[in-house]
């Protein structure tokens, strides 16, 4: 209930005096099981760990033999990740943990490669978007009026099978706390059905609100279901809370359980954000489910966020992506055919593609869709990121573009939630200025907004522009180029810029020796990041 | 802080806990930002920080603009604070380490002074004990010189923040007047 306090004093009542509150200090809640639980799970992962190095190190000293096989094996191991279709930062940095850990490397490569970690699992999203594959073709044909965004929904729709729309309404929210206003607005008008699928969902004044019309609206005989991550709402989503779910006849499911086994799966994380309402309304962003997103709870100064809405045919691809998370997740019938084709038309006229990424599919689609929307960018390139971690290929681009006379723009925290994260993101994102990218940093704030607007398109949704997104977590977004779409990000951009700080070359050269260090070993690990 | 069942949910609360010797200003500075304020407790376990209850209509205008004004309101009026802390850090610990390093050149010279053997030890000891009183004696000077810097940057500072923290609860209430206005 109350946050953490030492360093106190006693004065002349006989309580004590505490020095640790400078002078004003929000209270704010926290689930004191959860770390237990955590902490728990860490130390039988690491004792299994443990386990497993030991049998290792009996292997190799009875067997002389397996000293040699094994640095065969690492050298075969070097040999297939430079073949690989990894990343050129990442592929440097593995060739060199397995030739210098020649012993065990190969171990740790192939056990945290997804190809093998993830195989079961892909497996089983593979059937599942097979036999769902019929309800992808739900966009009427239509002929791409921008033919500066033609290629980018062409590679939606052939990496992901993600159609394009036209003839659905989109508002955008430049905070949390008009995303989530809107949402309840909502679902007080939800008929048949409400998708929720978050990373995190967490006890709170939000959530109680949410859960009060849910409850309302499953009374009502709304069929309600929710997934959420099972790390991401570890530490805040309470049993009680749970109970309270099922009672009221609210399905939920979690998404990669925490479990006491050791498996590199665990770090593949459902980071979407979805909201679908009866078909007909879909949101997604950079919000979660949680008091800080709507600055009731101060975490790290202002909480800046934003999402989309979408109400029209386009919300279609959303409650697909959901279904099919659901059927992976609670691994039950699903019937497609109740759920779709619910919206009506909407008089307009731009381009929507609502997509999902994952490590299902085959093709970066995150990634792509970043590359390509700084690719087709002339004019401007606004990025807004809690975290900058890009590969080299995104780095160059910005860079090129940059260099040719594009308006490149990078909007950062101030305020860091991760300290060694933050490190390594201001860092490449400083090692940009000198080709001419601008880099900002919002005033006392943690920016969590996911944002690329160029000047013909925009992308909004719950990708980073980091390697975790790209490759370790299931993503939503919203890629489009509604007019009035670009203008509300283009004026949210415009009112962060006035209220931060622009980061100079010469600034970013006067680093402590600390902060240098650490970020020099960033470097180095960044592609595991 | 209340339970989130015996809360009205067309109203946002907020807890706070604050200095005893802040409280009048702080409470004023929150009512800014359309907080009204419910209850003032005794902390339970500190005499020196009181926890006021508020609560705000939930649905009102320019929340984003308040919000974040109120977060800027809250670094300041704690950046003020950190300030008063750390008023005297540079020339406390400036004093710290050559006051140790003086005390250091006096002790040599007066160890040096009682354990002569030789002429030239008395007159290194006397030069080390004469140096060494010198140098604290400068060293008092100059942690009085920066003290009083420091006071007079303190003071420019202070007077700093509070204009900036005026301005920032004058844009709130700006914000608040737009919104009473387009009520009507």
């Amino acid at each position: 209930m109350i946050d953490k306090i030492t360093n106190s004093k006693t004065n002349r009542s006989g309580k004590v005096s505490n020095n640790n509150i400078l002078t004003v200090k929000l209270r704010t809640e926290r689930n004191r099981l959860a770390p237990l639980k955590f902490i728990t799970i860490i130390f039988l992962v690491l004792g299994q760990v443990a386990i497993l190095a030991l049998a290792h190190l009996f292997l190799l000293s009875v067997f002389k033999w397996f000293v040699g096989l094994s640095m065969i094996l690492s050298f075969i191991t070097a040999i297939y990740i430079l073949s690989s279709n990894k990343n050129s930062g990442s592929k440097a940095v593995w060739v060199l943990v397995v030739m210098i850990f020649f012993l065990f490397g190969y171990l740790i490569y192939f056990m945290s490669d997804d190809r093998f970690s993830f195989y079961r699992s892909r497996k089983r999203y593979n059937k599942i978007y097979e036999e769902s594959k019929e309800f992808e073709q739900n966009a009427d044909n239509f002929e791409i009026e921008n033919k500066q965004i033609e290629a980018s929904c062409k590679f939606l729709k052939s990496a992901g099978g993600f159609d394009c729309y036209s003839k659905t309404n989109l508002k955008y929210y430049s905070s949390g706390t008009l995303l989530f206003d809107s949402i309840i607005e909502e679902l007080e008008k939800a008929q048949q059905f409400i998708f929720i699928e978050y990373y995190i969902i967490s006890d709170g004044i939000l959530f109680s609100r949410i859960l009060d019309i849910l409850k309302k609206k499953a009374q009502e005989g709304v069929e309600i279901k929710i997934i959420y991550d099972d790390l991401g709402s570890m530490n805040s989503l309470s049993f009680k809370t749970k109970k309270e779910m099922k009672n009221a006849g609210i399905k939920f499911g979690k998404f990669n359980p925490l479990v006491s086994r050791f498996s590199v799966a665990l770090n593949f994380r459902d980071h979407r954000k979805i909201v679908v309402i009866d078909g007909k309304v879909a949101f997604t962003g950079g919000a979660n489910l949680a008091d800080e997103y709507i600055n009731e709870k101060r975490l790290h100064g202002y909480w800046k966020d934003s999402g989309i809405k979408l109400s029209g045919k386009a919300v279609d691809n959303f409650t697909l992506a959901f279904l099919r998370q659901w059927k992976f997740v609670k691994k039950e019938d699903v019937n497609y055919k109740n759920y779709f084709k619910k919206a009506e038309d909407k008089n307009n006229s731009s381009t929507v593609v609502p997509f999902v990424d994952g490590l299902n599919f085959n093709v970066r689609i995150g990634k792509g869709l970043v590359e390509s929307i700084i690719c087709n960018a002339t004019k401007k390139l606004w990025i807004m990121t809690p975290y900058f971690v890009p590969d080299d290929t995104i780095t160059n681009l910005l860079l090129q573009k940059a260099m040719s006379g594009v308006d490149v723009r990078i909007v950062l925290p101030e305020v860091a939630d991760k300290k060694i994260v933050y490190i390594a993101s201001r860092n490449n994102a400083e090692k940009l200025i000198s080709g001419g990218v601008k880099i900002f940093t919002m005033k006392n704030s943690f920016v969590h907004s996911k944002l690329v607007i160029s000047e013909n398109s925009a992308l909004v949704g719950s990708i980073n522009i980091d390697l975790r997104s790209f490759y370790q977590q299931f993503e939503s977004a919203v890629f489009t180029d509604d007019k009035s779409v670009l203008k509300d990000i283009t004026k949210d951009f415009e009112n962060v810029f006035s209220v931060s700080t622009k980061v100079e070359e010469e600034n970013s050269q006067n680093k402590k020796l600390s902060t240098r260090i650490v970020a020099g070993i960033l470097r180095i690990i960044m592609p595991f990041m | 802080m209340k339970k989130l069942k015996e809360i009205d949910k067309n109203y946002d609360y907020l807890t706070i806990l604050v200095k005893r010797e802040k409280l009048e200003e702080v409470e004023n500075r929150y009512k800014f930002f359309s907080w009204e304020i419910l209850k003032e407790d005794e902390h339970e376990r500190f005499g020196n920080i009181v926890v006021v209850e508020m609560r705000r209509i939930h649905k009102i205008k320019n929340k984003d603009n308040l919000q974040y004004l109120q977060v800027q309101m809250e670094f300041l009026i704690n950046r003020e604070e950190m300030y008063k802390r750390n008023k005297h850090k540079r020339s406390a610990l400036f004093g710290l380490i050559f006051g140790i390093l003086c005390a250091f050149i006096f002790a040599c010279g007066l160890v040096t002074l009682l354990n002569h053997i030789s002429t030239v030890e008395v007159v290194f000891g006397i030069i080390f004990v004469v140096i060494g009183l010198f140098l604290n004696i400068l060293l008092l000077f100059l942690i009085f010189k920066m003290s009083r810097e420091e006071d007079r940057l303190f003071e420019e500072n202070s007077i700093k923040i509070s204009k900036q923290l005026d301005e920032v609860c004058e844009m709130a209430k700006q914000q608040n007047k737009e919104l009473q206005g387009e009520d009507k």
